[in-house]
């Protein structure tokens, strides 16, 4: 095979020619030098004396060093050794302006990096396919009920299993419910995330068990035998990864469950870190009491192939409103479905596309501001170019050296970039959706490195080359004599365009961030309703096998208040079934007496059991009537309500009777509404709240979180809290010991983060905007010193050579300014759903942001300015 | 197979051809192939060291050092069997070029 060989031969000179360079060189000195050699003695034999002969043969072979130059083209791999020393002198250009190369190389990473990393969250959770079979099949359906005020509401069960069996375009509906259970048995009692899902569920999201089977009918029936799914991580740590688990018994909330499956790791499926699985069969007539009133179902379906989501809508649609025309309760209701990706990203698909996009103007204001540096940088070089292409230089070489300074540049930026992008995937993984954590996470995409790093290339190639455009246009003698000024000042045009495009980008950056800003100060402003300060609070569930009564429950809280009560410090303390921002079920129905209930939802409030200082320890102010005491036990029965739920009375409700379910209770008092739905979701829901000593049996509604009110550092109090409760029962278990503060704070988080991102990508738009301004009023003063020289020494003064340096800058500024107001004014209209109190529009932010940007254009304008006139009028006239 | 350009095509094909008898250095490459083109082609250092180390690359030649006839150190190279089949191809396809040109540039006849 001549082709192999010869590339065999090829190959092997190349690495030769690459590694073993002297030797190849010395080699080619010794061969010239013996064809020399060979020559003289050649002619010496012809009759030449040795010197005569010695001249002839150097005449005949001319110049070595061309001969070699002529061979080293013909070495494969030659090209390498050029880009070798292009590399070489690329690097001792950027060296010789540390400065340039510096801020291009941070400013560009800078851009990069942050372009990369948002585009990574975006990929990660909206983009990525969800990791189930099919997922584009998957969607979630909600009810709408007009009355609520809210865009969706959870399912009842009866109108799932309705829907369940009438929409034909469902292959599967399946719905579950979050909660918790008690693990108990071998080892210590924990506390597990938990969901109870329709045994369907696992079938319709197409993933199978690691080991074992799904749920099978009619198991999750009433009377039948009590089975569950343990998740990997919950195997792992608590069952050491046995295969044999299962078909062996568990304790969950002391009953006995037959472990039928174990799922594979990372699936996590309702929410993150779900460790059991277990089931409930609606349809076999189970949550039947709840009837079609109680809201607690999320209902995720399989759509059949080839049906879309729309088809599936209508079809809902349609059933919804039969079942809102045959059940009163239903009236007005309908039912929608959203592909399940689109519904789990609903609350942060804004915020990350915008987050996207204040990353990109920041990456294009890099771009821009080191065009602009690239097109001073060319001016300097003209000199250079003009004396290199006089020196022989190739068009070719200059292009190349040029190219390679870009990428260096370019490759720079790269390392930069992706060292910051990998840094923030800590901050960045914080910021994915509950229910999406752990299924997806932002992972560094090389799709979008590369976009960006083509972006950054093509800047440095587009302006890069317009010094190259100008040193081959020149007549060569103009630079090197004097200074040009045609070209300065096409090129201050050119910069001082950039710079405006920069101020403008920067603007709708400032201006974004300002909106949120303004939005976490209104957040933090709200008046949730109770007061959030020094209050500890702690998850303490009790399992039924030890307290199987409500008057077994009710002495354990009443002694672990005593004892909490006394410790040093504690105001108060109390029991309630959720704590606020925990839980957001556990709403229902309320009818007043003597009064027809409603029927539309509009009376469904949530019913929370607490004991007797609760309400004082989280400081919900008493309006009206009295407060609970601990006479409030067995009858009469009695209850608080809040103001939204005093509404539904005529006149004041203290005295008259209301219900919940089958028991009725007198209210004594009203309280204030809280925020219990989202600090910034509008009430819609008030509050019933029972004496926790009045609840006939234990479950669902049975008191476990404790708040307590101190009068310091609450947290400090932890260890002494649980000691507490240890000393009642050494077995209780304890979970999220935390500040009320810090649950409300979990309201904002995202929100915090997502500002603190806009706050520093509008830093940086900010920091780079000025730099452009900075670099061209340098460029200006540089270029035009011998003006400013002149017009010095003709007696002009200080005040007037500022303004002649800062007057087109300052007009194309302001012109960049109007551009990024109004920019930042079509901006503002896609953040309306993140923004809280403060309008789209609004004017303060869009003042300071534009302030600020002028302020900052004007520092950095004041170094430049000061050079000016500081111009010596006989320096620059001397250099003529 | 590369396409190269008329006379370096000449220069390498003489090359081959001037190593086919025994190995040779660069000066008795040079006037080797004086000799056989009855001096009509001058071969000068500028082109022949580069023909010779492409030549070399492309695996049809290869080189080693040696003595020359009065002692001195010199580098003698040496058609490779690929740069034999080489030369063969080459000569054929010479062969037609100069058949083609040939005809090409005779006389009209008949105008």
């Amino acid at each position: 095979m001549p082709f192999f060989e010869g590339l065999g031969a090829g190959f092997r000179h190349f690495m030769r020619n690459l590694l073993r360079r002297d030797r190849v060189e010395r080699e080619l000195s010794d061969e010239i030098n013996g064809y020399v050699d060979l020559l003289i003695e050649e002619k010496v034999a012809q009759g030449m004396s040795r010197d005569d002969a010695r001249r002839a043969a150097q005449l005949e072979i001319g110049r070595v060093h061309v001969v070699k130059e002529h061979v080293r083209d013909v070495r494969v791999g030659a090209w390498l050794d050029a880009l070798r020393q292009d590399v070489h002198f690329a690097v001792r250009t950027l060296i010789r302006r540390p400065a340039f190369a510096l801020i291009a190389v941070l400013t560009l990473g800078v851009g990069m990096g942050a372009t990369t990393a948002m585009f990574s969250l975006v990929d990660g959770v909206l983009l990525k396919p969800l990791p189930y079979h099919e997922p584009d099949r998957l969607a979630m359906v909600w009810e709408v009920r007009p009355r609520f005020n809210q865009p969706r509401i959870q399912a009842s069960p009866l109108n799932y299993v309705d829907w369940a069996q009438q929409v034909q375009a469902f292959e599967s509906l399946a719905a579950y419910v979050n909660g918790f259970v008690n693990l108990t048995g071998a080892g210590t009692p924990e506390r597990l995330v938990a969901a109870q899902v329709t045994p369907n569920l696992f079938p319709t999201l197409g993933v199978d068990p690691l080991v074992g089977r799904w749920f099978v009918t009619p198991e999750g029936s009433p009377g039948q035998t009590a089975v569950a799914i343990l998740s990997y991580d919950l195997w792992q740590d608590r069952f050491g990864a046995n295969r044999g688990i299962v078909g062996q018994t568990i304790r969950l909330d002391d009953q006995p469950h037959l472990v039928v499956g174990v799922m594979p790791r990372g699936f996590q499926f309702p929410r993150d870190g779900v460790q059991a699985w277990t089931p409930v069969d609606y349809a076999a007539g189970a949550g039947v009491q709840a009837g079609r009133g109680g809201f607690f179902l999320s209902v995720v379906g399989r759509l059949k192939a080839d049906v879309s989501v729309e088809r599936a809508n209508t079809e809902l649609d349609a059933v919804a409103r039969t079942l809102a025309r045959t059940y009163p309760e239903n009236i007005d209701s309908t039912a929608f479905a959203v592909p399940l990706q689109q519904d789990l990203t609903r609350n942060v698909r804004t915020s990350f596309l915008l987050l996207l996009a204040a990353a990109v103007l920041v990456l294009l204001i890099a771009c821009a501001n080191v065009a602009g540096l690239l097109v001073t940088r060319g001016a300097e070089r003209d000199r250079e170019f003009a004396v290199r292409t006089a020196l022989g230089g190739s068009r070719m070489q200059l292009l190349r050296q040029l190219l390679v300074e870009g990428l260096l540049l370019s490759a720079g930026a790269a390392v930069v970039g992706l060292l910051l992008a990998t840094q923030t995937f800590d901050v960045l993984e914080t910021l994915v959706p509950d229910s999406l954590r752990g299924a997806v996470a932002p992972t560094l995409d090389l799709r979008l490195l590369a976009v960006a790093l083509a972006a950054v290339l093509l800047t440095g190639l587009v302006f890069g080359l317009v010094p190259l455009r100008d040193a081959l246009r020149m007549d060569l003698r103009t630079p090197l004599n004097a200074r040009t000024t045609g070209t300065a000042s096409g090129r201050r045009r050119a910069q001082a365009a950039l710079v405006a495009g920069e101020v403008a980008l920067a603007v709708a950056v400032l201006f974004s961030t300002g909106l949120m800003i303004r939005t976490i100060l209104n957040l933090q402003a709200v008046d949730p309703g109770f007061r959030v300060d020094n209050v500890l609070t702690a998850n303490v569930p009790l399992t039924a096998a030890e307290y199987s009564t409500p008057e077994r429950q009710n002495a354990f809280h009443r002694e672990v208040l005593d004892r909490v009560g006394r410790l040093p410090g504690v105001v108060s303390a109390g029991f309630t079934t959720f704590l606020p921002y925990t839980l957001l079920i556990g709403a229902g129905p309320v009818t007043v007496e003597g009064r027809p209930g409603p029927g539309d939802g509009s009376n469904v409030a949530i019913i929370r059991y607490v004991t007797s200082d609760y309400l004082k320890t989280l400081g919900v102010p008493l309006l009206s009537g009295r407060g609970f005491s601990d006479r409030d036990t067995g009858t009469p029965a009695v209850a608080l309500v809040s103001q939204r739920v005093a509404a539904l009375f005529d006149g004041d409700p203290v005295g008259k009777r209301i219900a919940f379910t089958r028991t009725s209770m007198t209210v004594v008092g009203v309280v204030g509404d809280i925020k219990a739905e989202g600090l910034e979701v509008p009430n819609t829901r008030g509050t019933v709240y029972v004496p926790a000593a009045q609840l006939d049996q234990i479950g669902f509604f049975s008191p476990r979180d404790l708040a307590i009110r101190t009068t310091s550092n609450p947290a400090a109090l932890g260890a002494a809290v649980q000691r507490e409760i240890w000393a009642v029962n050494p077995n209780q278990t304890i979970a999220n010991v935390r500040t009320l503060e810090s649950i409300v704070n979990g309201q904002i988080a995202d929100r915090k983060v997502q500002t603190a991102l806009f706050t520093a990508f509008a830093g940086l738009a900010l920091f780079m905007a000025a730099l452009g301004v900075y670099g061209l009023l340098s460029f200006v003063v540089t270029s035009r010193m011998r003006e400013l020289g002149v017009r010095a020494a003709m007696g002009a003064q200080r005040r007037d050579l500022v303004s002649l340096i800062a007057r087109d800058s300052a007009a194309w500024v302001a012109c960049g300014l109007v551009v990024g107001v109004a920019f930042a004014m079509i901006v503002s209209r896609s953040m309306s759903s993140l923004i809280y109190g403060v309008e789209p529009l609004d004017w303060i932010s869009l003042m300071s942001s534009s302030s600020v940007l002028a302020m900052a254009a004007g520092l950095a304008a004041m170094l430049p300015a000061w050079r000016a006139t500081r111009v010596d009028p006989m320096t620059v006239l001397r250099a003529e | 197979m590369p396409r190269t350009d008329l006379l370096r095509g000449t220069l390498d094909l003489l090359i081959l051809q001037a190593l086919t008898l025994e190995p040779n250095h660069g000066l008795g490459v040079a006037r080797r192939v004086e000799q056989i083109t009855q001096g009509a082609f001058a071969v000068n250092p500028g082109s022949l060291f580069p023909a010779l180390h492409r030549l070399e690359q492309r695996g049809w030649l290869k080189s080693e050092w040696g003595s020359s006839a009065t002692n001195r150190k010199a580098k003698y190279y040496r058609l490779t069997a690929a740069g034999r089949r080489q030369l063969r191809a080459e000569t054929e396809n010479w062969g037609r070029i100069a058949v083609a040109i040939a005809r090409a540039l005779r006389p009209v006849e008949g105008t």
